[in-house]
């Protein structure tokens, strides 16, 4: 019978092409939205589930803070917390410090490197908390002592290619890291998944770091630098509330007193697998999702996805009005009800199930580029994503049964005597009042979902349109050359190669800097104030190190007082930028110059000269306080060099010759400092790709929808409109009659839609510290151009059903 | 076989009642021909669907071998019908998405008759009534006299021992009409009842009996 069943409803199908079409194209087009925000989502939300024991994983976040106000709240603390909470708090099961840095690694033997290596330097158990798993393995014991190390997969296969046979394994090598400390390699393990915040090319033994440096590194507490990112897991059923009350008071005890006095720290335990989604605190290891688009884009997934199938329900039942005669008859031939619902809800499933295979073919077309817009590279068809698959088909059979069996019991109720008589039966695609609110949803969505793209597009050309208080274009940066870290004679070797590089009349200024526009700070001062001034906020400062060529590569004016100089000893100066100049309590940028402030209540510098504000970080965020030293970087540094425009491609290509000259070891790694900057938008541009994307099929289905209804409509007033035309109505009052109630809902959509997305939108703006100024027109523009496509939507249609022949539908009669 | 007794049927409009059948009583035998004539508006087609089923009354008794209709659910009529009554009308009503041999084969699913079985059944209907050549055509490639004999064969698969027949040679010519009313005969002979409702005295003397109806009543001439 079920054979029988489907092919009904495949002739039905191919008989009705156009209307199948419409009602197929809405529904796959819909599902493959839902798809491939489901599979962003789901991405989103399983970062860091692969640890094992990921739900007993807690980072150790620290918050300084006086008179309310935050200082800092970072995800780095300290190299102390680790082993203290180690061995004081009996529930933590085990603890891990990770100092994290980008290093050039070199092979000598096969004359390998590669610059800006993720490097994680970290303790013996790293492996075992984050549940590595190797493909090779020499002594992991002696990952606790200093130079042994364990590398990536992928980075392994970058240094020793694929052949790791007899001698060839990977064990036992020795790599070189930066200016030339040696690790032997004690295992190569399989990545860490993207979907983790941690990604590590090379992990080597804390204990070298603390054989290089000191005690330190094993010890620090405030007044320290937090430099640590420290992980703890928990014993399993341990109490996550006492144990944050013992980790707040064993790790306040190792804070000296009189860094107490007028500061309060906060150490949190973040759960490891929402650090993603919910962290965005300072000194993150990568740079984090953004939590509200992701539910964003959920809610659109679910709305998307409810009108499609509504919509497919309303054009079903729309249809009954071609089925009805069939119905009438299958009753007189002795069809009961049910067996006449199973033949419709049959049907359903026959269209639900082409639609699935068609919108699985338009994700597997589009995933391509729809993973580049969102960066996410995991396999579509994968055993994690089994899930997802799963919940696909899930969605699909639920959604196909419950849109089926309204129309299916519309339809098989049918009178047989009435509908064999030709009356032709009113029904309604859906009651009344479901279907005014469900036009009315699809509408008030394609507003929102439009109204949503133009916010985010006005708002990221009016980020990139700011004036950023400096110069970026033609400027080269060049990532600094790692080999001569820790060279005394590193000043020289910048310097020769500055000196060569300013011979080429198209390069106009160099400069060495460990800071850079678009770049996150790596170190930041907190307790600055002025000299002889005890009071004052404590307010965390953005630090770096430059020397007098940055702010002229920059183009970044002085405002009062004088740039660094090459002639002067600066060893006690400072430079500061003019929020600054507010934040240490000066009048003004004049005032503040020749002024001396004291750092941590000891260092003093002073202020010789205060710098334009420079947007630093993109225009989400508010301009930093700034404190610049003067120095040749240690390490991390970039070389900027503000080149002519023209003829761009020569002068980089002398400028490779001049580096290759002077840094022999070094690769020239570079980038264009504009672009570099406007990667920051990143985020918020993939957004609004999506955004638009996501929009246009709101947008689409909602007019697939009404054109549905107004079809249907035109066919059941078709004996009104011939009455009504034979009395005398032009072809416009005809048009009103068909299209009109369908606009009253429209209308109604856009009043409550425009006011919540201005809602919407100005809370979104809010994480924006630069925003644009909404105007009431841009909600017009989403509105008309709504209005307009729902017009060509169903005018076409209507026209028809109103210029028909009165005659032709009176003649049935 | 059938035994209305005191049917009412109306339809209320406004505050009038307006009478579609008042007070018919009939008897029909098993194996009998009946007519139904009378002019359009007197009720012939609803007299019809009430003893088919397809319709229900207001008022009166309806008992069909034995079974009191008016006392049973839907479902049960549904499966009374589908068992002893084949429905003929005069748009054939084919479905149009269907192919000859399908279009018969339908009741028979309905009535869960096994795939083997159904082959058997309709092959020899389809034998008896001359058209196994065209058991793969759509209704749409068959002329109306093909087509109502396609509609009297999915009436007549399931073995009925009634046949309601609406006008069936309406939309025919005479002979296509001629050649149907001898089958109907041929039918009647073997057992099967015919109710037939028709404009024609032509096709009414095929039958044994003629019941007149006037507006909703059977007309005392009646025999």
């Amino acid at each position: 019978m079920v054979k029988n069943y489907f092919k009904i409803a495949w002739r039905n199908l191919r008989k009705n092409r156009a209307s199948a079409l419409i009602n197929l194209s809405g529904l796959a087009i819909g599902l493959a939205a839902f798809l491939l925000i489901v599979y962003f989502v789901r991405y989103e939300l399983s970062y860091d589930s692969f640890l094992p024991n990921a739900d007993r994983i807690y980072r150790v976040t620290v918050r300084q803070e006086e008179n309310n106000q935050t200082g800092m709240y970072s995800a780095r603390t300290y190299a102390a917390v680790s082993p203290v909470l180690k061995s004081e708090i009996p529930e933590v099961e085990n603890a891990v410090r990770i100092l994290a840095e980008e290093c050039l690694l070199h092979y000598k033997p096969a004359y390998t490197k590669f610059n800006n290596q993720k490097t994680y330097w970290a303790d013996a158990d790293f492996y075992k908390l984050f549940g590595l798993s190797f493909v090779e393995k020499g002594n992991l014991d002696l990952l606790s002592q200093p130079n042994h190390a364990i590398m990536s997969l992928s980075a392994a296969r970058r240094f020793f290619g694929n052949d790791w046979s007899g001698d060839k394994t990977p064990i036992g090598k020795t790599i070189w890291l930066n200016e030339g400390v040696s690790f032997m390699l004690q295992g190569i393990y399989n990545d860490l998944p993207r979907n983790s915040h941690l990604a590590a090319d090379f992990v080597v033994s804390y204990s070298t770091l603390t054989s290089l440096i000191g005690p330190i590194m094993e010890n620090a507490m405030p007044p320290s630098g937090n430099f640590d990112y420290n992980y703890i897991r928990l014993q399993e059923g341990a109490d996550l509330d006492k144990v944050s009350k013992s980790v707040n008071q064993v790790l306040l005890n190792k804070i000296p007193d009189a860094q107490k006095q007028n500061i309060t720290y906060r150490f949190d335990l973040q759960p490891v697998r929402s650090i993603h989604l919910t962290s965005s605190i300072a000194d993150e290891l990568r740079p984090n999702g953004n939590r509200i688009f992701v539910y964003a884009l959920a809610v659109a997934a679910l709305l998307i996805l409810v009108i499609a199938w509504v919509n497919f329900i309303n054009l079903s039942t729309a249809r009954a009005m071609d089925r009805a005669r069939e119905v009438g008859v299958r009753k007189a031939i002795g069809a009961d009800q049910k067996q006449l619902i199973a033949q419709f809800v049959t049907e359903g499933f026959l269209y639900s199930i082409i639609a699935a295979v068609i919108s699985v073919l338009l994700v597997l077309s589009f995933i391509r580029p729809f993973q580049n817009i969102i960066g996410v590279h995991a396999p579509l068809f994968s055993l994690q994503n089994i899930k997802l698959w799963g919940f696909f088909t899930g969605v699909v059979l639920l959604g196909s049964l419950l849109s089926s069996i309204y129309p299916a019991f519309v339809l098989s109720s049918f009178r047989p005597v009435k509908v064999l008589k030709g009356k032709l039966y009113a029904v309604s695609p859906a009651s009344g009042l479901f279907r005014k609110s469900l036009i009315t949803l699809q509408f008030f969505t394609a507003i929102l979902l439009l109204c949503g793209t133009g916010a985010i597009y006005y708002q990221v050309n009016y980020m990139k349109k700011q004036p950023l208080g400096m110069d970026n274009e033609a400027v080269l940066v060049i990532h600094s050359p790692r080999s001569k870290i820790g060279s005394p004679k590193r000043i020289d070797f910048f310097k020769t190669f500055r000196n060569e590089a300013l011979k080429d009349p198209a390069v106009r200024v160099v400069a060495s800097s460990g800071c850079l526009p678009g770049k996150e700070f790596l170190n930041h001062l907190e307790d600055v104030r002025q000299a002889g001034v005890e009071t004052g906020k404590n307010i965390s400062y953005d630090l770096a190190s430059v020397d007098e060529g940055y702010l002229p590569v920059l183009g970044a004016g002085i405002v009062a007082g004088r740039n660094f100089s090459e002639q002067r000893p600066e060893e006690t100066s400072v430079l500061i930028n003019e929020k600054a100049v507010t934040t240490l309590g000066f009048a003004n940028a004049v005032d503040a110059v020749n002024k001396r402030i004291k750092i941590k209540g000891k260092e003093e510098k002073e202020i010789i000269g205060v710098a334009r504000d420079v947007h630093y970080r993109g225009l989400q965020n508010a301009v930093s306080p700034l404190l610049l030293t003067y120095g040749h970087n240690y390490e991390f540094g970039f070389f900027s060099v503000k080149i002519d425009p023209a003829g761009m491609q020569g002068t980089i290509e002398r400028l490779r010759q001049v580096w290759n000259k002077t840094y022999p070891n070094d690769p020239f790694d570079t980038f264009f400092l504009d672009s570099f900057f406007n990667e920051q938008y990143n985020n918020e541009l993939a957004f609004g790709r999506m955004f638009s994307a996501f929009a246009i099929l709101g947008v689409f289905i909602a007019c697939l929808g009404l054109f549905g209804l107004v079809s249907f409509t035109a066919s059941q007033k078709q004996k009104e409109i011939a009455v009504r035309k034979v009395l005398g109505a032009g072809i416009a009052r005809i048009f009103i009659l068909i299209t009109g109630q369908y606009f009253k809902y429209i209308l109604a959509a856009f009043i409550l839609a425009v006011p919540f997305s201005h809602w919407l939108i100005n809370y979104w703006l809010k994480g924006f510290s630069y925003r644009f100024q909404v105007n009431w027109w841009m909600y017009l523009l989403p509105v008309a151009l709504i209005g307009l496509v729902a017009l060509i939507a169903v005018s076409g249609l209507s026209l028809k059903a109103a210029i028909a022949n009165p005659v032709k539908s009176l003649r049935t009669e | 076989m059938i035994d209305l007794k005191g049917i009412y049927k109306w339809v209320n409009t406004g505050n009038n009642r307006t009478f579609l059948l008042r007070d018919v009583n009939l008897h029909i035998k098993e194996g009998e021909f009946v007519s139904i004539m009378g002019p359009s508006g007197s009720g012939k087609s609803t007299l019809l669907n009430v003893i088919g089923m397809l319709d229900e009354f207001n008022e009166g008794e309806y008992n069909f071998l034995h079974e009191s209709v008016h006392k049973l659910k839907e479902k049960q009529r549904t499966s009374l019908y589908k068992q002893y009554i084949g429905f003929v009308f005069q748009a054939y009503h084919l479905i149009d998405e269907l192919t000859v041999y399908e279009n018969i084969e339908t009741p028979l699913i309905y009535q869960n008759v096994k795939t083997s079985e159904r082959k058997a059944m309709v092959a020899d209907i389809l034998d008896r009534f001359n058209i196994v050549g065209k058991k793969d055509l759509f209704p749409t490639q068959l002329s109306g006299g093909q087509q109502q004999l396609v509609g009297i064969a999915r009436a007549l698969i399931a073995k009925p021992k009634l046949l309601l027949a609406d006008e069936p040679t309406g939309n025919l010519n005479s002979k296509q009409g001629e050649e149907i009313m001898n089958l109907f005969k041929e039918l009647n002979n073997e057992g099967v009842a015919i109710i037939q409702v028709t404009h024609s005295e032509k096709n009414a003397s095929y039958g044994s009996r003629i019941v007149n109806l006037l507006d909703g009543m059977i007309s005392p001439l009646s025999p």
